[in-house]
């Protein structure tokens, strides 16, 4: 067993998000399999979050050009910014060597990057062929089919990224590979010729449904929504073009058509400021839809849980195309907190979601919107239950896939 | 907490703010109102004096935001759409610091766009009760006739309802002028029946008549609250509106009302069992967004007393500087524009210009770097966008001119389109001297920070030129800076001459 674990995630920048959150699940399921876990984020993610979870800053920023962070105010200003691919990978590549020198990395240790970026991998893979396989440290990599893609010279990174693993697998590197949804596990071990485990995210929350009812009995957990209460669907998570914002009206449209009296009401969050203006009329028709919440398009954690308690239904009309091998943190979140999502098929999350049974899988926007008034109609007991089965199978698959990839 | 309320006068007599001013006053100590018509104002008594309100609720009158900012004031803006709706960006950016309660989303997403501090809010009036709802048997509509300049008129609504209205109960009040004749062919109908009330004190002919519809055509091209629509349906009546907000913020497209696009409106099938369920929804969307604007009201208390204090504080405002500000605003578009470019916004504070989010940023920036052209037209010294930019060392705008109010002063533009001979060009600052000077004044003069003249300044009241000669200027930017010098008291303070900048405009010499 490794001793120490430097859980890193360059991109882990943002207060809000999946980043921050994620950085913090993977490095507590970790914990059991090593000595110390020492997270790792970037240097421009906000101190007082750094402090509130207890990670270390040694990451400059290497993706401005895609992710913006200076409207933020409490942000460092005097980010360095660098023009072309080689600089970007220089700064990784230093970033990473001081990490390697300030912690003495050796090859009783090990480095994971939960959610693999292209600079902070090729950053890691420099280094790492500076030492000798026998002295460098097990380096654990998973990818989840986002920010592995992105350079700043508009090249497909994981080409690139592949082609340097392939060279450093073959020269003995200890390298383990998994990825988080079972399409892009099969589409990587295609790509490298090598086996690629599926490491979906942690479970975390606690199974929570009862909390949607305070003081909930067995009667109210029997009861039939259609009745007489509200029964809240939500899309939590940054409101984006790529998850289905531009679908939001046609449901939330035809469902209040059918339910003029607000049986189902509906909680989205909006598009960041900065993409938000050009969709000022659409988003306008989204609030004059009665029965529909707008939240801006950052929400602190606490708020998110707040979203996630009240919450009774998910919906995720994600762009198959774009999700064609990417996993959803937000269907993880819901799978572990106990709530049904729908989504639409061709994601490389729908899978998890049947094989779970954590929800429903749909072809087409008319049908999500029936399947919501399934799940209005649907006694909570059944829900509870099934979501509860959904959650055992699932908490035991990932915990196993973690042990499995850290290689118990 | 003692707070001042200014509002627009032209609600004293809508009193459409009836329902938050009685909420700020029940919340809060001490409430002090005032009224200001934007079109003849006058001096406000709060920027002069001691102080002694803790915080300013400026209702529609945004564009004062700046001056009580800089005064010191926490300051909170309720902004209207109709009113707002065409301001630049600099308007938004220049009330950072501001709090705002939105009554429009679109105005509440600017404001986030600028950087500023927004909470937005939903009114809604308390609805009648399931059973006192209208039926629909046939459409009756209604539509008060407030905006019949913008064609929201029967004839119009003839052109997008025509025979499926039974009637049209025309509320004849328009907001200017007198009410219209329904026989003129640019207003009347004649494909459904017409009755016809006015404002009179004894009866509210208008509510009578909305108790008797369905359908109900709103009576502006926007709304800063919409309490006619409102009204409407908390009322159950189908809402008809021009897709603009705040209509389009309460009006989801046929699924609770009806949006129109007042440019290019055709015909419109409403079969009748659509129209009921549409106007069903609106009213349950009364139902449950009352509720919510019951929770609210909280809210906006909270919002409100958890305004910050400025950080940019000048202190006294100057009743000049005021005035100049309410002249850029009556002016217009750009000349307001201007002002704030020139004097409110603060492009070298770098903390609020983050904020900023990055497209608008990089917008405006971008638009910043333009100067405007000097050429032999020439441009003024006051607010109005004909006017140089980058003023300095000046007090006392108004549109087209402004005194010295500094030992040195200074301008930009850039050069407009000379020959290559641009050394028999000069740049002739026209000036009025306004009082007689009992000291003998020079003034030094630098281009682009070579000094280019001295000369000395009329000792008299009156109109003159100050010629610099525009020797070998490279490019085509121009920072011109004036630096006076009291030629005779050399160890004393002198005051000032009373010197008035109107114009600049380039001469070129013949050779």
């Amino acid at each position: 067993m490794e001793c120490r674990a430097f859980v890193c995630d360059p991109v882990c920048v943002l207060p809000y998000g999946h980043n921050v959150v994620g950085l913090k699940y993977f490095s507590d399921a970790i914990k059991p399999f090593f000595c110390e876990i020492i997270p790792i984020a970037s240097r421009s993610l906000p101190e007082h979050i750094s402090l509130k979870y207890g990670f270390e800053r040694e990451f400059d920023f290497y993706y401005h050009k895609y992710i913006r962070l200076d409207k933020l105010d409490d942000l460092a200003t005097d980010i360095p910014r660098y023009r072309g691919h080689d600089t970007m990978l220089e700064a990784a590549t230093r970033d990473v060597y001081n990490i390697f020198a300030k912690h003495h990395i050796s090859t009783n240790d090990a480095v994971i990057f939960p959610c693999v970026d292209y600079y902070g991998a090729m950053g890691l893979l420099a280094v790492l062929r500076k030492l000798n396989p026998e002295n460098a440290p097990t380096v654990y990599l998973r990818f989840i089919g986002v920010m592995e893609n992105v350079t700043s010279f508009g090249g497909n990174g994981l080409t690139i990224i592949s082609k340097e693993l392939s060279a450093a697998l073959s020269d003995g590197y200890k390298i383990k590979l998994c990825a988080e949804t079972p399409a892009y596990a099969d589409h990587i071990a295609e790509v490298l010729g090598v086996t690629v485990s599926v490491v979906p995210y942690p479970v975390h929350a606690e199974f929570d449904r009862s909390e949607r009812y305070p003081g909930a009995d067995e009667k109210a957990l029997t009861r039939n929504c259609a009745n007489n209460c509200v029964f809240n669907v939500a899309c939590p998570g940054s409101a984006r073009l790529d998850k289905g914002y531009l679908s939001l009206l046609e449901i939330f449209t035809n469902i209040r058509r059918r339910d003029p009296k607000q049986t189902i009401k509906f909680v989205t969050q909006t598009l960041p400021t900065s993409e938000a203006l050009p969709y000022a009329n659409y988003t306008n028709q989204l609030y004059a839809t009665p029965g529909v919440k707008l939240l801006p398009s950052s929400v602190s954690e606490e708020e998110m849980n707040t979203l996630y308690k009240q919450t009774d239904l998910v919906i995720l009309p994600y762009d198959p195309v774009i999700y064609k091998y990417r996993g959803s943190a937000v269907f993880m979140e819901c799978i572990s907190r106990g709530i049904p999502v729908i989504a639409l098929d061709g994601s490389a999350f729908c899978s998890q979601i049947r094989y779970y049974g954590a929800g429903t899988v749909v072809s087409s926007i008319g049908e999500l919107i029936e399947y919501v008034f399934r799940y209005r109609d649907m006694p909570s007991k059944t829900i509870s239950t099934r979501m509860l089965q959904a959650r055992h199978r699932y908490s035991v698959d990932s915990y196993s896939a973690i042990a499995n990839w850290i290689g118990l | 907490m003692k707070i001042l309320f200014l509002d627009h006068a032209f609600h004293k007599k809508t009193k459409s703010n009836d329902f938050f001013l009685a909420l700020i006053k029940s919340n809060f100590d001490s409430v002090d109102v005032e009224y200001i018509d934007p079109e003849s104002p006058s001096e406000i008594k709060a920027l002069r004096g001691h102080r002694i309100h803790d915080l300013v609720i400026l209702w529609q009158l945004d564009y004062l935001a700046p001056l009580f900012l800089a005064a010191g004031y926490r300051t909170v803006v309720v902004p209207m759409y109709d009113a707002s709706a065409n301001m630049p960006y600099e308007h938004w950016i220049g009330m950072n610091g501001a709090s705002f309660v939105n009554f429009s989303r679109t105005l509440h997403e600017r404001v986030i766009a600028a950087g500023g501090r927004s909470l937005p809010v939903k009114y809604y009036l308390p609805p009648v009760k399931e059973e006192q709802l209208p039926t629909f048997n046939e459409l009756r509509g209604i539509l008060w006739m407030r905006r019949p300049q913008d064609g929201l008129t029967p004839k119009f609504v003839q052109s997008m309802l025509g025979e499926q209205l039974l009637s049209l109960h025309v509320h004849n009040a328009p907001d200017d002028g007198e009410p219209r004749s329904l026989n003129d062919p640019q207003y009347g109908a004649s494909a459904f029946q017409i009755k016809e009330s006015r404002w009179s004190r004894d009866s509210n002919a208008y509510l009578d008549a909305l108790s008797k519809a369905n359908v109900f055509i709103a009576p502006r091209m926007s709304e800063g609250i919409g309490m006619a629509m409102l009204e409407a349906f908390s009322r159950g009546l189908l809402v008809i509106a021009n897709d603009d907000a705040v209509h389009s913020e309460y009006v989801a497209n046929w699924i609770n009302g009806i949006l129109f696009n007042r440019d290019n409106v055709g015909w419109m099938c409403i079969p009748l069992d659509m129209a009921r369920d549409m106007a069903f929804c609106g009213w349950c969307g009364a139902v449950s967004g009352y509720q919510e604007w019951l929770d609210t009201r909280r809210q906006i208390v909270e919002f409100i007393k958890d305004t910050p204090e400025p950080t940019s504080v000048s202190g006294t405002i100057s009743p000049a500087y005021a005035t100049a500000l309410m002249d850029a605003y009556v002016l217009g578009g750009e000349s307001y524009r201007h002002f704030l470019r020139e004097h409110v916004v603060d492009w070298n504070n770098r903390d609020a210009l983050q904020k900023v989010a990055s497209p608008l940023r990089t917008l405006i920036q971008f638009e910043t770097q333009d100067r405007p052209v000097l050429d032999e037209e020439g441009l003024f010294f006051g607010t109005s966008s004909r006017s140089v930019c980058s003023k300095f060392g000046l007090k006392a705008y108004d549109a087209f001119s402004a005194i010295l109010a500094n030992d040195t002063m200074g301008f930009s533009a850039k050069l407009g389109n000379i020959n290559d001979e641009a050394h028999d060009t000069n740049i002739v600052l026209h000036c009025s001297m306004l009082e007689e000077t009992q000291d003998s004044w020079s003034v030094l003069v630098h281009v682009n920070r070579e000094c280019r003249t001295r000369l000395s300044l009329p000792t008299l009241p009156g109109e003159f030129d100050i010629r610099i000669p525009l020797n070998w200027v490279r490019g085509n930017d121009l920072d011109v800076i004036l630096t006076f010098l009291n030629v005779r008291l050399e160890d004393q303070i002198a005051d000032l001459p009373q010197l008035r900048f109107h114009s600049v405009r380039l001469e070129e010499l013949s050779v």
